[in-house]
């Protein structure tokens, strides 16, 4: 036990995680369809988009492992292509909208009064709009790109991370030593970054993993409906976007049964990752499963 | 009591304003021309200025914004730009079937949320708890339009049972009523039940602790009365609590369930019409959802108000 107490606190974080069934499940998930995700192009011996109109709509073969498309693309290759951008979408939205809810959570809680009256009013307003409906309607409007979905996905989602931020330094902000900070000199901005924020860090952390998990959804459900990720850029959502028209949902069901099952893998693989952290964080809250 | 509600029903005034306000500068701020949509790109520049007046589209942002305002308090939510018609007539149109289906999941996903919960609740830690809280968490991770086309493959497709989508109307063949409702139904029910499960669930452990319950075992009630009468009781005040958390992911789920299974409710109706830049309806749908949950959640609160006085008297916040 001694060198897991000497080791880094990443490493020792990553050895509770592993001590937990459902964290170990979602550890070995996550990190097999990252380094799959990432490793496609040495892994796979098509191209991303190499058409062969003469292989088009093939069954899964020991050739096309999850078949082919209606050009004849390999789909075994493009389900962890678009992995990439459907992972890189959903962390790059989390970070987004962690950066805004907490922001607007910190400040909210820490100067109180009419600030933190109107932000709650807007964050109840929002609130009442699931971000799918937001993000969907923008997104058509503005027929913005791939950027613009990640900024949209990140700002419309803020209110998870606010009020968790706000509720916590509103918490801590009462703890003796911020108060002893205050009382030393220290200036409004030090004792948030310095003091009142390290200690919130760990439930921040279990927060934006089940965001991400959220945000893949989103983004599947999006680009599923034609506003997402477009194509010919695949993601998990936009290769199941063709599974609308019926023909395709009945006669080849490759098409949609492997990112659908590749979304979902991934998704349990994250949340199970998130719920581990959070028996580890919070440890009188939860249950281990 | 009285003054709470006072309170709680005038703050939903300045909110609507705002909400009005965000959706409709929303929707200008976007690019792009409605009225290109509906003409050919050769049309003479008369026949375009002739459209952009029928529309409203002349006028300096601001006026159009009230213009819009002051039709909306006459119950005019304008004219949809691909067909005409009132944009209010055509959402009404459309609520009914969305109605029936987020009342029904849920009626369902309380019934059975509560239920499990309870079931849970009652063993907290054994085999069947936990692997209902695995299994909860897979459902919360599958994408609801892919366990929608999966359920249309299975029941519709290689089963032929039940119907691929669509909607027949109330007044016709009751059982091919049902049938069209059933798939649609089980998936949101499915998703909506998943929270409440888990908020029963913790309470009916947190209430199984208290001396009370004790009390009444060493009374010698059964643990089977102890639970159900008692226990449950104070265990479901709150799952109107979650009632909101619901409700929002219910009408996210809405939209994406009806077009899959081509429902022609609200969800289906905000597609379209995002598909055809019809941004009268866009709005007007976004403005009715928006109205409908701010109701719905001063309801809530209002609920919550009478059955929790700590609420109504400021206590808790």
């Amino acid at each position: 036990m001694d060198t897991i107490a000497s080791a880094p606190q990443s490493l020792r974080m990553l050895y509770q995680i592993w001590r937990l069934r459902t964290g170990r499940i979602g550890l070995i998930i996550v990190v097999t369809v990252l380094v799959l995700s990432i490793l496609v192009p040495i892994l796979s011996s098509y191209e991303i988009d190499a058409v062969d109109l003469s292989r088009s709509y093939k069954p899964p073969t020991t050739r096309n492992w999850f078949g082919t498309d209606e050009l004849g693309r390999d789909l075994f290759t493009r389900v962890f292509y678009a992995g990439r951008i459907s992972i890189l979408v959903g962390v790059s939205g989390t970070l987004v909208s962690v950066l805004l809810g907490l922001f607007l959570g910190s400040i909210s809680a820490y100067f109180e009064g009419l600030l933190d009256a109107i932000l709650l009013k807007i964050h109840e307003i929002q609130y009442c709009f699931p971000p799918i409906i937001l993000v969907l309607t923008v997104m058509a409007i503005i027929r913005g790109g791939t950027l613009a979905l990640i900024l949209l996905m990140g700002l419309f989602s803020w209110p998870t991370t606010y009020r968790l931020t706000r509720n916590l330094v509103l918490a801590v902000k009462r703890e003796p030593f911020v108060e002893a900070g205050r009382l030393m000199g220290n200036n409004a901005f030090k004792l948030l970054f310095k003091h009142i924020l390290p200690n919130i860090i760990p439930s921040l952390i279990v927060n934006a993993t089940l965001l991400v998990a959220d945000l893949i959804l989103l983004e599947a459900a999006l680009s599923f409906l034609g506003v997402g990720v477009a194509p010919p850029t695949p993601s998990w959502g936009n290769m199941l976007n063709v599974a609308r028209n019926i023909y395709v949902l009945s006669r080849m069901w490759w098409i949609w049964l492997f990112p659908g099952l590749m979304i979902a893998t991934f998704v349990v693989g994250i949340t199970f990752l998130g719920e581990a952290l959070d028996a580890i964080v919070n440890p009188h809250s939860k249950t281990e499963y | 009591m009285r003054r709470y509600i006072i309170n709680r029903v005038l703050i939903m005034v300045p909110t609507l304003f705002v909400l009005s306000f965000i959706v409709f500068m929303l929707l200008y701020l976007a690019p792009g021309d409605p009225v290109m949509a509906l003409i050919t790109p050769d049309a003479p520049k008369e026949a375009i200025e002739l459209m952009r007046q029928k529309f409203g589209l002349n006028v300096p942002v601001h006026q159009r914004y009230f213009n819009w305002l002051l039709e909306l308090l006459k119950g005019n939510l304008g004219f949809s730009y691909s067909t005409g018609r009132p944009v209010l007539e055509m959402i009404l149109v459309r609520l009914p079937a969305t109605f029936e289906l987020m009342g029904f999941s849920i009626l369902f996903s309380t019934i059975i949320g509560v239920w499990l919960g309870l079931y849970m609740g009652m063993r907290p830690n054994s085999l069947a708890d936990r692997s209902l809280l695995v299994t909860s968490m897979v459902i919360l991770s599958v994408p609801q339009f892919f366990i929608s086309l999966a359920l249309i493959y299975v029941f519709s497709i290689k089963l032929g049972w039940l119907p691929v989508g669509g909607r027949t109307p109330l007044s016709g063949a009751t059982l091919e009523h049902l049938k069209h409702l059933l798939l649609p139904c089980s998936v949101l029910t499915l998703t909506m039940l998943v929270d409440l499960m888990r908020y029963t669930r913790a309470n009916v452990i947190a209430e199984a602790g208290k001396p009370y319950v004790r009390t009444a075992i060493a009374k010698g009630l059964t643990e089977e009365r102890v639970y159900l009468v008692h226990v449950f009781r104070n265990a479901s005040i709150p799952v109107i609590v979650v009632l909101i958390l619901r409700l929002v992911r219910l009408v996210g789920g809405v939209v994406v369930v009806e077009s899959v299974f081509s429902w022609p409710g609200m969800g289906t109706l905000l597609v379209n019409a995002i598909n055809n830049r019809d941004y009268p309806v866009v709005l007007g749908v976004l403005f009715i959802t928006g109205v409908a949950v701010l109701i719905a959640s001063l309801l809530i609160d209002l609920v919550t108000a009478l059955v929790n006085p700590k609420v109504r008297l400021g206590f808790e916040r």
